[in-house]
């Protein structure tokens, strides 16, 4: 009822309002940083891709022309983000090579993850490549449709499923490896 | 009914778009398939935790530190509006108080270098009258003063009729609008629910505390960029506590 659409926000930000930027900021901070938590499993890394993104955000604004929704606006800038965040890390790393087995302690953000749920996430999250792991981020964190996934990503809503399928069938065996391995 | 693979099955039923058939197809195969029935019991992990870093703390990442640059501010979103348009729509947005006071403030800009202009003329007049090269004019040159006089006043007097007549009709736009406001108010109060003015006070509530808190941004900004413009001046800032 009170809210400002991120319609109106956008357009009183490009008229130069910088609270209109700051309400925007404010709106989408939590999102944006738990994808780049869950992406990257380490809140400094999440820091990082958080302020990547936003000033990305900042420079495109007048290129946003409402066709459709900001989020996912949004968040095809933190996927371009991200991958480029990857690269710089990583540059010899494809997104669909898998990492090295995770540990559990493996980060600070684990340890910290006192609920067993938030511990089990960041782990599987680790383990998959980062094209999995995006699909898994954007459908059941992002919550959007497969679609507007592969709107997104800039791929077919298929390879959109076919990534989420493998994901979590990859998810499930290593779940197996680590039940064995804790007997 | 087509053989649907399981990647489409499993989409499917993510977005809860199965039907009664497609439905006994994704129970038939949980039961046959235990490859399926594992992803499945995966993605139920997953959607269960949807709400499991709902808790984690957001750190002070500090955004009043970094400078972001300027966009192109000439690029507007809705580009295919034309001035009128727009005027019309601003005017429409519950904003023509702002109008009135516009219109207020040009007018007094205008009466005052109206007044300004006839004070120049006097001036000149005088000088005039000081003068015995100009005596021969006087006469011509007064009745043209008495011209112009004229019709300054009666120009300004246009202006201020016109000016009445545009407060006026504020006044009156202004009038309507909040009774319609009031009128809509007083309607949606008596037609909700005790429990709906509960939640939506609580909105009311959660949006001036997120207005508040932008506020406390915008403000942090502002002295940020107040103190960068400080030390612009001043590169290297006396330590008060050394001296």
């Amino acid at each position: 009822m009170f809210d400002t659409t991120d319609e109106t926000l956008i357009s009183k930000a490009l008229s130069g309002n910088k609270r209109a930027w700051g309400q925007l900021l404010s709106r989408y901070e939590k999102p944006v940083y738990l994808y780049g938590l869950r992406m990257t499993s380490n809140s400094e890394d999440a820091k990082d891709l958080m302020q990547d993104i936003f000033i990305s955000v900042y420079r495109n604004l007048a290129q946003y022309k409402g066709t459709g929704k900001f989020k996912s606006w949004l968040f095809s800038i933190a996927h371009y983000r991200c991958i480029e965040f990857y690269r710089r890390k990583k540059p010899l790393q494809s997104i669909d090579d898998t990492p090295e087995v995770a540990d559990a302690n493996a980060t600070p953000e684990m340890c910290y993850a006192g609920d067993a749920q938030q511990q089990t996430i960041l782990l599987a999250m680790q383990s998959l490549p980062i094209a999995q792991r995006e699909v898994v981020e954007l459908k059941f964190f992002g919550q959007f449709t497969f679609v507007e996934i592969a709107e997104q990503l800039h791929v077919s809503p298929n390879t959109v499923k076919a990534r989420l399928y493998s994901a979590l069938a990859k998810l499930k065996d290593n779940s197996e490896v680590q039940y064995a391995y804790s007997r | 009914m087509p053989i649907l693979d399981n990647e489409t099955l499993l989409a499917l039923w993510l977005e809860g778009a199965l039907d009664d058939s497609q439905h006994a197809l994704f129970m038939q195969r949980c039961a046959d398939d235990p490859e399926f029935a594992a992803v499945v019991e995966q993605a139920n992990m997953f959607t269960e935790n949807t709400d499991a870093f709902a808790q984690w703390p957001l750190p002070q990442w500090k955004e009043t530190e970094w400078k972001v640059p300027q966009w192109e501010r000439n690029t507007p979103i809705n580009t295919d509006l034309s001035w009128m348009a727009r005027l019309s729509k601003w005017m429409s947005s519950g904003h023509s108080q702002y109008g009135v006071i516009s219109v207020g403030l040009s007018c007094c800009a205008l009466v005052i270098a109206v007044l300004t202009f006839t004070n120049q003329l006097g001036t000149q007049r005088a000088y005039e009258l000081s003068n015995p090269a100009t005596m021969t004019q006087m006469l011509t040159e007064q009745d043209i003063d008495q011209l112009v006089q004229q019709k300054v006043e009666q120009k300004i007097t246009e202006q201020q009729q016109l000016s009445q007549a545009m407060f006026a009709q504020y006044a009156d736009a202004l009038q309507t609008q909040q009774l319609a406001t009031s009128k809509q108010l007083t309607e949606y109060l008596l037609s909700s629910s005790r429990q709906e003015r509960k939640e939506d006070f609580a909105q009311l509530v959660q949006f001036i505390n997120e207005q508040r808190v932008n506020d406390q941004r915008f403000y942090a900004q502002q002295f940020n960029d107040l103190q960068d413009e400080i030390y612009a001046i001043n590169p290297s800032p006396i330590n008060i506590s050394q001296e």
